[in-house]
């Protein structure tokens, strides 16, 4: 390994998944290293939730295996794992009542002995995400009144407190307003970045990915995948053959961004 | 971050607790008074502690000193193990199934008992059979819906649930046979049973051994109870490791509402509207729902288990009918007062 690059922190080596028999992505191999950040783009049912589950250890890869700090998840138990992956879901269940601080405090769960109180360092990082997600206002609000953007901050500041060395999230942005959006991801990618962890990311917003990520994951929805740089992998040609759809790019201020095209189909004029 | 940090507001909450606490202690004080002082024969609060702690007075065997040792302090401790027992399966059982409305009957574990009991009141061997034979039929059920719910799903919610109720309406269909095909006399009995009833419990050691055997499991378990709450994939995710937690969960309550059933026949609502109503009054951690459900849950009993003594004296309610005319405004009053929101699924009000 070049000796100037991070040490590889989460290693995906040969892994498939298949949901009902249906192959979502055959062989994959990646390697995360120290402060990058990954996107996994790809249209509906390509697999994005499906591998970030596996990834997590909450569904076994059917073949293939996957590492944190060169140890194997599967030989790990889930508290160890989750003290250093967390994962955000793309929406929360709230079934039973619970305020907004208990629900982020859930977060340090991993970091906690059953019979331990809160410490300083749990406290810490609570407080921290409550900050960064603004939501110091909430704390006493039960989590099934707020809005759903309101729910999405409460589901990342747990995860921020959680405090993982992987983040992945299922897409992060679902419900945020735009000013949100970035928040969250500039947040995020300020902890990645700074401290040396690592974040993967499915999302459908292809300028999100663009802006925060370093590398893409498309899925093309057939158990084929492309992987590389942004700028290698999000190209109008890979991006219009993943999607079935004409996309098209256009740059603004020394930025790419991307548009779903075809304004000429039928449907518009109606 | 502005104004005061969020240790020191939740240090604020925790006197809350000490008051909530403190509260749910002194009910069990006043249950046990109520228990011990009400009934046919009136004893005054003054004279019962004499009778309960001086047995070498001259009055140990007077018939009130009779009446307190041998009838109403068993009784009293039946009502209260009772009590806490539901409370704390309900809560459970809520967990487990991630469902606000489930009870610790949901899963068919009364139905079993009830089968059991009605069984030996029919033949006539209720005096000596009917604990050992409720408590078969409980087991009973309790393994049924346990194998039929299936390792390989993980005993999942609504695979239990499904499995629960449908072994639950196949256990009501049993007590309907056996209640129509039943002389008066028994029949009578039977009802008594099924709306439960403690004239005929004695709280034992084991009960209580139970009770806190099973609180200080859960509460090793608190915090993963309060994850497993948001789901199981966040619980797993969160490092719970959820088919273990469930399974623990299934059994316990399960042994709880068997061991209930068992000392009293199926009383209910303790289960479904004391965990609500500690929720409602902040105390949604299960750090301090599964204790308050215990205590709650008890001296409720033993206050409703006095009234059924008492409102139409000398004849005797089932408590059954009194926890659901006590629960109900109480709970009603609770949950308006409320300033959390009741709709726990999520649902909006409409416009």
């Amino acid at each position: 390994m070049n000796p100037g690059m991070a040490a590889a922190l989460f290693q995906i080596q040969q892994v498939s998944v298949t949901m009902a028999g249906k192959p979502l992505c055959n062989d994959l191999d990646l390697t995360l290293r120290a402060g990058e950040r990954l996107a996994i783009l790809g249209p509906n049912g390509s697999g994005k939730t499906s591998l970030l589950h596996t990834l997590m250890g909450l569904q076994k890869p059917r073949t293939g295996q996957i590492s944190i700090n060169a140890q194997n998840i599967a030989a790990l138990s889930a508290a160890t794992l989750a003290k250093q992956v967390g994962l955000l879901f793309q929406s929360a269940q709230d079934e039973m009542p619970a305020t907004v601080l208990e629900t982020i405090l859930l977060g340090r769960l991993p970091h906690q002995h059953s019979w331990s109180a809160m410490s300083e360092l749990d406290w810490k990082q609570v407080e921290c995400a409550v900050t960064n997600m603004e939501l110091s206002e909430f704390l006493n609000r039960d989590v099934c009144e707020l809005s759903g953007g309101e729910r999405q901050r409460v589901a990342i500041a747990a995860l921020l407190a959680q405090s993982p060395q992987v983040f992945l999230l299922d897409e992060p942005s679902n419900h945020l307003d735009i000013s949100f959006q970035i928040k969250a991801m500039q947040v995020l990618s300020e902890i990645v970045l700074s401290e040396q962890r690592a974040l993967i990311m499915a999302t459908h917003d292809i300028n999100l990915a663009a802006r925060f990520c370093d590398r893409i994951l498309l899925l093309m929805g057939n158990g084929r995948y492309c992987e590389g740089r942004t700028c290698e992998v999000l190209t109008e040609s890979l991006l219009s053959a993943a999607f079935c759809f004409d996309i098209q790019k256009i740059s603004h201020q020394g930025h790419d961004f991307f548009f779903p095209a075809g304004f000429s189909s039928q449907a518009n004029r109606t | 971050m502005n104004g005061p940090s969020l240790k020191e507001q939740t240090s604020r909450s925790a006197r809350y607790d000490v008051l909530l606490f403190g509260l749910l202690i002194t009910l069990v004080m006043i249950g046990f008074i109520l228990s011990l002082t009400s009934g046919s024969v009136s004893i005054p609060v003054s004279e019962v502690w004499n009778l309960l702690f001086n047995a070498d007075a001259a009055s140990a065997s007077s018939s009130q000193a009779r009446i307190v040792q041998e009838l109403r302090l068993p009784r009293a401790l039946a009502a209260f193990a009772t009590g806490a027992m539901l409370a704390l399966s309900g809560v459970m059982m809520q967990v487990l199934l991630r469902n606000p409305l489930a009870d610790p009957y949901i899963l068919g574990i009364s139905g079993g008992a009830a089968v059991g009991a009605l069984g030996v009141i029919m033949l006539g061997l209720a005096s000596i059979w009917m604990p050992y034979a409720a408590f078969t039929g409980a087991l009973l059920s309790v393994l049924l819906v346990f194998g039929l719910a299936g390792r390989r799903q993980g005993w999942s919610a609504t695979r239990l649930l499904l499995t629960g109720v449908v072994i639950s309406a196949g256990w009501g269909a049993l007590i309907n046979l056996m209640l129509s095909t039943s002389s008066n006399q028994t029949v009578h009995s039977m009802l008594f049973w099924l709306m439960g009833d403690l004239s005929q419990s004695r709280g034992q050691l084991w009960h209580f051994v139970l009770i806190l055997v099973v609180l200080v499991l859960m509460m090793a378990q608190a915090r993963p109870l309060n994850a497993m709450a948001r789901g199981d994939l966040q619980a797993a995710a969160l490092g719970v490791n959820v088919r273990r937690l469930r399974l623990s969960l299934y059994l316990c309550a399960s042994l709880l509402t068997a061991s209930a059933v068992t000392l009293a026949g199926s009383i209910g609502f303790v289960g479904l509207i004391i965990p609500h109503m500690l929720r409602l009054s902040g105390a949604r951690d299960h750090r301090k729902l599964l204790p308050g459900a215990a205590l709650l849950g008890g001296s409720f009993l033993m206050m409703a288990d006095s009234l059924a003594r008492t409102v139409i004296a000398p004849q005797q309610l089932p408590v059954g009918v009194l926890t659901a005319m006590l629960g109900v405004p109480a709970f009603l009053l609770i949950l308006y007062r409320s300033r959390m929101p009741a709709n726990a699924s999520g649902n909006r009000e409409l416009p």
